[in-house]
């Protein structure tokens, strides 16, 4: 009898909002071809679109980008089990969200979410979590806005297999400064930083594509690495796997 | 200092003709000889920094040294942490033949 899946994507903007057709394209497909028995995919964020969105980001409708964006893919998706959940992943919520025995896609812009993430998973038995960001355009910290990378986090019965996000080489997810767009002002204070700095749309994507490797690779081959860096124009990508460097040392 | 790879200079590859034991420009090698092992008899560091992974000569300068030099090349941050061979080190660290430098990049924030 053909498994069923689980799949969450936490974040519809500049890349989760690029991945999600081919991976419902994706699954639709291998629901009709009997691999699956079932596929939930779960939508979360709890941003809107908005006009200043389109520069980067595909819609038609105004409104919560969860919603819409489920809204849109059921059409074309009728084997899937499509779902929004318009809110953004919080302390209070997260431990309802985000479940254990699912692939999660972490498509968020900041990375006080992804600690707050990372460390729920940890404290799963089972869970897939790739996790992608980019960076934005800002000369002043040398940044073109044209690299960006992947993190893979997977545990099995238990145990790590790969490293969690927030390893001794990502201190700025380890200990964020930034701020949880769900998770109010007041607790964060002057730490706060505002990034405001532009992205380009094809790193953006290619972020995507790096991240919607990682999935085939993990629910077919599985995956080896941590980490993947990737660069536009270059045209270039590095596999990192830290956790064998370190062992083999 | 000036820096000098040997990126654009690969290491020939190591050939087999026959039952000879593999080589490398000329010199015998055992087969189970690791890449490590042959950067390490050429002098070479590896440097990274995310998506870029190069080697240089660069055995016996510092650290803050081979930093200076790359920083625009690599677009490194001022604030990217060193790790040679997988430990994080100071900028005096001096480079060994065969060691691993990296420039930890920071994750993307954005998406």
């Amino acid at each position: 009898m053909a498994q069923n899946l689980k799949v969450d994507v936490v974040g519809l903007g500049g890349i989760g909002g690029w991945l999600i057709t081919p991976l419902a394209t994706f699954l639709n497909h291998e629901v009709k071809q009997k691999k699956y028995g079932t596929v939930d995919l779960t939508l979360i964020d709890g941003d809107k679109y908005e006009p200043k969105n389109k520069n980067r980001q595909v819609f038609t409708d105004l409104g919560n980008k969860a919603e819409i964006t489920a809204e849109r893919l059921s059409e074309a998706n009728d084997e899937l089990m499509i779902s929004a959940r318009g809110e953004y992943v919080v302390p209070t919520n997260v431990q309802r969200m985000l479940r254990d025995g699912t692939i999660i896609f972490l498509c968020v812009d900041n990375h006080n979410s992804r600690k707050l993430v990372t460390d729920h998973c940890k404290t799963l038995k089972n869970v897939t979590l790739i996790s992608g960001g980019n960076d934005g355009v800002d000369p002043k910290n040398n940044l073109d806005g044209l690299s960006g990378n992947i993190q893979v986090y997977i545990r099995k019965n238990g145990k790590d297999l790969t490293l969690p996000l927030d390893n001794k080489y990502h201190p700025e997810i380890a200990r964020p400064v930034d701020l949880n767009p769900g998770d109010g002002v007041q607790r964060h204070g002057c730490q706060v930083i505002i990034d405001t700095s532009p992205q380009i749309v094809f790193t953006n994507f290619m972020v995507a594509d790096m991240m919607l490797r990682a999935f085939y690779a993990a629910i077919t081959s599985g995956v080896s690495y941590d980490e993947v860096y990737g660069n536009v124009t270059r045209n270039s990508s590095r596999v990192v796997n830290r956790r064998e460097k370190k062992e083999s040392n | 200092m000036a820096l000098r790879t040997t990126a654009s200079k690969p290491v020939p590859p190591a050939t087999t003709t026959g039952n000879t034991p593999p080589t490398v420009q000329g010199t015998p090698v055992q087969a189970d000889e690791t890449l490590a092992e042959i950067k390490k008899a050429l002098g070479q560091v590896v440097v990274t920094h995310g998506d870029q992974s190069n080697p240089y000569e660069v055995a016996g300068e510092t650290v803050a040294a081979v930093r200076t030099h790359l920083t625009e090349a690599y677009s490194i941050h001022k604030d990217a942490k060193a790790y040679v061979n997988s430990e994080e080190v100071t900028g005096d660290t001096i480079l060994r033949a065969g060691d691993e430098l990296e420039f930890i990049k920071e994750s993307g924030q954005k998406g």
